[in-house]
């Protein structure tokens, strides 16, 4: 469900509850906190209409509240004040046309090789054993993804490396245990997380080198960012994912930041290896009262923030 | 105070950056009560805030944002309190070249918790460039392993914009974290 006001939300609840005497068991979710196979979203709110784009996109079967009918819309159309009844006959007739399995995630890219050699041998999503040589020109550094960690093997600046990370033309070596500790330990003159340098890759990634992320990521801890190049709008996003798994659309619905961007700073918690695993509690958003929405919303336009929400208006 | 929750805290041990951070986003001259340093004087820092930095930002419809910076050493933690109430934010400035920086923070994260329980942390470090061997992600994970997991960031005290990008992170998480406990408690 996204952007319903109270009254709805308990005649939907109720309308659940009925459902259940015909064994349909419809558990209530907020849109984009976990997959889902049915939307019900007020069309009048922001974040409703957003998730309703959403769930068109992904064909999604999707209840309009306050929309407006229209003949050739197959996404059916109930009024404000729908009753319960009204719920239960709308929910038993999207669940039962058979269009109630979630949707298939859209390709994204994530099960292919990045097409830049160096940022393929980077990504912490999938840890691999050993160590790799990753050299171009002078460059000559040393992938150790199960460590996490970049060797440099030549006192070269680390900004220069970032440059040229993009480039198609890195050569790989895969090392030998033996190679490494007799040839190249002995030359490493300095290590970096590779963690921290998806992060500082930032400004020369422009998104649509990165895979999408099409299903639900939360974010397992804070990452290292460059606060001097990072956009305004991220602490937002990695906020809301560091509070609960989100699916793309949805977040940006619920931050108001773009989904491309979105898109991009889920691409870069997963390659980075700060995605949690689902079996990891939720990473440190504490519940807090909403005594101040008043004075937040103001320090957030002072401090160029644009914050949306239940609290906020 | 206009109202409980217009107040922001900065706190951090000596030389963090607290009266540095607060200047950078201050629409006045902060109100320092600074001494000169007997012990632990460095060339570059002679004078320390033995009792509060104070000072304000305006917000719109004529509100204040009262901002803060106390001093994290423990004798002076009788001051904590006044500060805190009803703060809706903390941040907790630490020097990267503090020898326990990990311990001395998550303390800081321990007892401003329990002064302000409704409001949300975030970790500013400050002269990392001072510390080539400091690794943030080996600090924040060492944070979390004490059971602190807030933002943590590497900032530069003397810049504005990155000062705000703190509050920015601050404040997000407040309104994550209200927005969770209007969920948790059904109201819409």
């Amino acid at each position: 469900m996204a952007g319903l006001d109270l009254l709805p939300v308990t005649r939907l609840k109720v309308a659940c509850s009925l459902l259940a005497a015909d064994r349909v068991t419809v558990r209530l979710v907020e849109w984009g906190a976990e997959p889902a196979s049915l939307l019900v979203a007020d069309e009048t709110s922001y974040a409703g209409r957003h998730a309703i784009e959403a769930a068109r996109h992904d064909q999604m079967p999707a209840i309009r509240l306050n929309g407006v009918p229209r003949a050739t819309d197959p996404m059916p159309a109930l009024p404000k004040l729908a009753t319960v009844r009204d719920f239960v006959d709308a929910l038993k007739a999207c669940l039962q046309a058979g269009t109630s399995t979630p949707p298939n995630d859209t390709p994204s890219g994530w099960d292919a090789p990045l097409p830049q050699p160096l940022l393929e041998h980077l990504r912490l999503d999938r840890r691999r054993p050993g160590r790799v040589l990753i050299e171009l020109g002078l460059f000559r550094v040393i992938s150790e993804p199960l460590a996490g960690r970049l060797h440099m093997l030549r006192r070269m600046p680390l900004d220069d490396l970032l440059e040229r990370a993009l480039k198609p033309d890195w050569r790989i070596t895969e090392l030998s245990e033996k190679d490494w500790q007799a040839t190249f330990l002995p030359d490493v003159t300095g290590s970096h997380p590779i963690e921290s340098l998806w992060w500082r890759l930032l400004p020369h990634l422009a998104g649509d080198e990165l895979p999408r992320v099409t299903d639900t990521l939360r974010l397992r801890a804070w990452p290292d960012l460059d606060v001097g190049a990072t956009p305004a709008a991220w602490p937002l996003v990695l906020a809301h994912l560091a509070g609960k798994s989100w699916r793309a659309h949805a977040l940006a619905s619920a931050t108001g930041v773009p989904t491309h961007e979105v898109q991009r700073v889920m691409a870069l918690v997963r390659l980075s290896g700060l995605e949690a695993a689902p079996s990891q509690p939720p990473a440190g958003v504490r519940a807090t009262a909403a005594h101040h929405a008043g004075t937040l919303l103001r320090m957030a336009k002072r401090f160029g923030l644009t914050l949306l929400g239940k609290a906020h208006g | 105070m206009d109202n409980y929750g217009n107040k922001l805290v900065f706190v951090g041990g000596m030389g963090a950056g607290k009266t540095t951070a607060i200047r950078a986003i201050s629409d006045s001259e902060p109100v320092s009560t600074d001494m000169p340093l007997s012990t632990d004087a460095t060339q570059e820092k002679s004078l320390t805030t033995v009792a509060l930095d104070y000072s304000s930002v305006d917000l719109d419809e004529g509100e204040l944002l009262h901002v803060y910076g106390v001093p994290g050493q423990r004798y002076l933690d009788f001051m904590w309190p006044m500060v805190c109430t009803g703060a809706i934010g903390i941040i907790v400035l630490v020097n990267a070249c503090q020898a326990d920086a990990v311990d001395s923070t998550a303390e800081l994260l321990r007892d401003f918790g329990v002064l302000a329980p409704d409001a949300s942390f975030v970790v500013g470090v400050t002269k990392s460039d001072l510390a080539p061997e400091f690794q943030l992600p080996a600090f924040r994970d060492a944070l979390n392993a004490s059971g602190y997991q807030v933002p943590v960031m590497k900032v530069d005290a003397r810049v504005t914009i990155q000062v705000e990008f703190l509050i920015r992170t601050l404040l997000s998480y407040q309104h994550v974290g209200s927005q969770l406990s209007l969920a948790t408690t059904g109201a819409r």
